[in-house]
């Protein structure tokens, strides 16, 4: 009862956060509540959706073309491509997310996938830059090759490919492929495959690839698992 | 009718989609994409700011900002907690929120905003508001508000007004203020998540 309480104490708080009236020392103590708290977060975006067709509801009025110019300079300014971003695991994975697309998108997939000759054994999803499913690689009883079949596969310039690697057991990256950007693919592998093989993603130039060492920062890693 | 409905809602689906992969491309520093972005939806960023701001000069940095931020967020975004529109047009009302804050509520007034009956009119036009499921959603359980607490609560979000300043623009006093906002939050959330 108590928590239930606090349950809608917390989401009437959020909706003041949103709405705007909490003010001063208490919008400090909650945001920094927020930074940490996946269930805040969660209030906090809710109140959003549900306030926002109030800004849906403006009437929109075109900018004066200075304001682009201005954007356009900013951004020009930076450098073209931040480190972090490739490293930043988050941006690729969220396993919650992942969870959720299980149902939909991998539903179809894996329901074309057992109609494939040869039976599954392992499968590993590789997941796209908005947490959703990418693409599918699985092995199969029937070969001894990788199975790559593409969901929803991250957008990448046409001067960029994904290229998929074997990690050895000394941590040694030996390239598999190339990720498909639609329909299956068969990759052989590089190497025996040990009960926890691991798998890297990295991001490649499309002129050079398949490179022998990855060239840039990994954007995925992960594991088959057995189904 | 409802085919025109259909159809309304299937552009909107395609639009949505078309943000979310020009949101996607933004991450991965894609200005062209960012180009095509800022197209499709300044104008709205532009109104939102402009019913919170007011003045013009004010109202175009603070649109420059909002897009610095898209472009310097893209990453963050994520679908499966808010639409891109949703999430782009609260970076704006933020944006322009802080620059009220910082140069202390200067700007906030305007001749309508100041007369109650104008309120709703003004900040809440109701044929606007009808048209998405989610907008049709909230006028419904706003309607349900008395209409002090709507108006405070739709002063509240436009204006980035505190309890006082509440109290003070609609003469009521501030514990009632207070209350009024609580419990037309907590309805509200019942009302829309029935």
């Amino acid at each position: 009862m108590n928590s239930e309480h606090d349950t809608s104490e917390q989401s009437t708080l959020a909706g003041e956060y949103v709405l705007g009236t909490l003010q001063g020392d208490a919008r400090d103590r909650f945001e920094d509540d927020l930074a940490s708290d996946d269930a805040l977060q969660q209030e906090v975006a809710a109140w959003e959706r549900h306030l926002s067709p109030m800004l849906e509801s403006v009437e929109p009025v075109a900018p004066p073309t200075r304001v682009w110019k201005a954007v356009e300079a900013r951004i020009e300014a930076r450098p073209s491509q931040r480190a972090g971003l490739w490293n930043s695991l988050a941006f690729w994975r969220n396993l919650s997310m992942v969870a959720a697309t299980l149902a939909l998108g991998l539903g179809l997939t894996l329901l074309g996938l057992l109609q494939a000759p040869g039976e599954l054994e392992r499968i590993m999803v590789v997941t796209n830059h908005q947490s959703q499913t990418g693409c599918i690689v699985d092995t199969r009883s029937r070969d001894s090759m990788l199975h790559v079949s593409a969901v929803q596969p991250t957008p990448l310039p046409a001067s960029k490919v994904c290229q998929l690697w074997l990690v050895t057991e000394d941590g040694v990256l030996l390239p598999i492929g190339i990720l498909p950007h639609q329909g299956s693919e068969k990759m052989k592998l590089p190497a025996a495959l040990g009960n926890d093989s691991r798998f890297k993603v990295s991001i490649e130039s499309a002129l050079a690839a398949p490179v022998e060492r990855p060239s840039e920062e990994i954007v995925f890693e992960g594991q088959l698992i057995s189904i | 009718m409802a085919s025109q409905d259909a159809e309304a809602e299937d552009a909107a689906a395609q639009r949505n989609q078309k943000l979310q992969e020009l949101l996607a491309a933004c991450a991965l520093h894609d200005r062209q994409a960012f180009h095509q972005l800022y197209e499709m939806t300044s104008a709205k960023l532009y109104g939102v700011i402009l019913r919170i701001l007011v003045q013009g000069e004010w109202a175009e940095d603070c649109l420059q900002e909002a897009y610095v931020k898209v472009w310097n967020r893209a990453e963050s975004y994520r679908p499966h907690l808010a639409s891109p529109m949703t999430w782009m047009a609260t970076i704006a009302r933020n944006q322009a929120l802080d620059l009220l804050r910082r140069r202390h509520r200067e700007v906030r007034i305007t001749a309508a905003d100041n007369l109650p009956e104008e309120v709703d009119r003004h900040l809440l036009p109701q044929d606007k508001l009808q048209q998405t499921d989610e907008g049709r959603r909230l006028n419904r359980c706003l309607e349900q508000l008395q209409s002090a607490q709507r108006q405070i609560i739709a002063l509240a979000y436009f204006k980035g007004l505190t309890h006082e300043e509440l109290a003070a623009r609609t003469a009521t006093p501030l514990g009632t203020v207070k209350t009024w906002i609580r419990r037309g939050l907590k309805q509200l959330r019942r009302c829309l998540e029935a």
